[in-house]
């Protein structure tokens, strides 16, 4: 079901009254979003799950406290943002990037679920692993405000402006960082490519 | 033109460069996210396998604070019932003592006597609220402890609600409960003192009844 203005002020207003089935479609409704955020930013799917459960249970008790200004996305997305912050904080390390059949991610590959019918092949997966270890690994060398804002953009539906109020920061400051990680993003992964097409 | 509007018409200049700034940043901005865009098809993230394990989680956790909203005025009404129960015992002490001292002495052992009765029957209700309930509840706290809900059986159930706040606000009304047990004691020591001023045997020995009562719950 679509997620109209509407319907998510009364979702807010039966989960601020703590209606466990209006959780259940905030969950449906932000969390892959969030959990292809935060797993960006991490860099680890196991920590992704992690954190996102952190975010639904920290929503959970500050529901309560939240007043309802259409910018109720915002306030989610902030609440991932300092849960990452917080975790890069404690563990002191920038997103790690994991192999593509890493056997230290849970299950191993993120793709390749037995009960995936959208997993590829042996071959498209080794291909795919390759592709998405360049992203991330580019994504891992960004400083962490550039890459936030980059994810931010891309994950959110959010404007630059609520971009730059999540981020606490100027908008100049958010258009800026966003246009100088996307640039070197860019350029990381052309790069890529180049060597790709010389080898 | 004054230095004034000089001033003025600096500082809108400074702020149409820097929206046209931004601006133009935005632009170009845009182009490289759909350029983002693209290379995200390309370069999915894992899909989420974890939705249905989050609600869960998260459906214990609303549970849990749908728990607190009912522990809290169970448990202020329990410190409640305690509090009343002491000052009627108090009340009771005064009135017996203002009577006995006004009435003669047969009478007054006689109806002493009775009127003894209820009061130890009302000091018993006081201590078994104020000294034994909280110690089972105590103790069965201390099993049920960061055991999860579901598995709690329904007469657990009671006593996990009574006392599913945190440790420190137990503590607190443990220490409230002791409070109470201090208040009951001088109570009954001052009721001891007078009665040896008046000299009533009967009352001496209720007391010494009373006392025993007691231990015999604390020991229990």
């Amino acid at each position: 079901m679509e997620l109209t203005p509407t319907r998510l002020a009364d979702l807010i207003q039966r989960a601020q009254a703590h209606d466990p089935a209006a959780f259940d479609d905030l969950i449906d409704a932000f969390g892959a979003r969030l959990h292809g955020y935060l797993y960006r930013l991490i860099g680890s799917r196991d920590e992704a799950d992690d954190l996102l459960q952190d975010v639904f249970l920290r929503v959970v008790r500050m529901i309560g406290s939240y007043r309802h200004d259409h910018r109720f996305e915002g306030w989610l997305f902030r609440i991932a943002t300092n849960l990452v912050r917080d975790r890069i904080r404690k563990v002191g390390r920038e997103p790690k990037v994991i192999p593509f059949d890493s056997g230290s991610e849970g299950s191993g590959s993120a793709w390749t679920d037995a009960d995936d019918d959208t997993a590829p092949g042996p071959e498209a997966a080794m291909q795919l692993a390759d592709d998405v270890d360049a992203l991330q690994e580019a994504l891992a060398k960004l400083p962490e405000a550039e890459r936030e804002v980059i994810m931010l953009r891309h994950f959110s539906d959010l404007s630059f402006s609520e971009v730059a109020a999540v981020m606490e920061t100027p908008l100049g400051t958010a258009l800026a960082r966003a246009h100088r990680g996307l640039k070197k993003l860019r350029d990381m992964m052309d790069v890529g490519d180049t060597r790709a097409h010389v080898g | 033109m004054n230095q004034n509007d000089d001033r003025h018409l600096e500082k809108d200049q400074v702020e149409n460069d820097q929206v046209e700034n931004d601006l133009a940043v935005a632009a170009e901005v845009e182009q490289l996210e759909s350029w983002f865009a693209d290379v995200s098809k390309q370069f999915p993230e894992p899909p989420c396998r974890v939705l249905e394990h989050v609600k869960m989680r998260t459906n214990v956790a609303v549970g849990e604070l749908r728990l607190e909203e009912v522990t809290s005025p169970l448990a202020s009404g329990l410190n409640s019932s305690s509090a009343d129960a002491i000052a009627l015992t108090k009340s009771a002490v005064r009135r017996e003592f203002a009577g006995a001292k006004s009435a003669d002495q047969p009478a007054a052992s006689k109806s002493n006597g009775l009127a003894w009765g209820a009061l130890m029957t009302l000091a018993s209700a006081a201590l078994i609220a104020i000294v034994v309930l909280p110690g089972f509840l105590k103790s069965t706290t201390s099993v049920r402890e960061g055991e999860p809900i579901a598995e709690a059986s329904a007469v657990d159930d009671w006593a996990y609600v009574l006392t599913a706040t945190s440790s420190s606000e137990f503590d607190d009304r443990v220490a409230g409960f002791e409070s109470d047990i201090d208040d009951v004691s001088d109570a009954f020591v001052s009721s001891q003192v007078l009665a040896d001023e008046l000299g009533f045997d009967e009352i001496e020995d209720a007391i010494d009844q009373l006392y025993s009562d007691s231990d015999s719950f604390l020991d229990s």
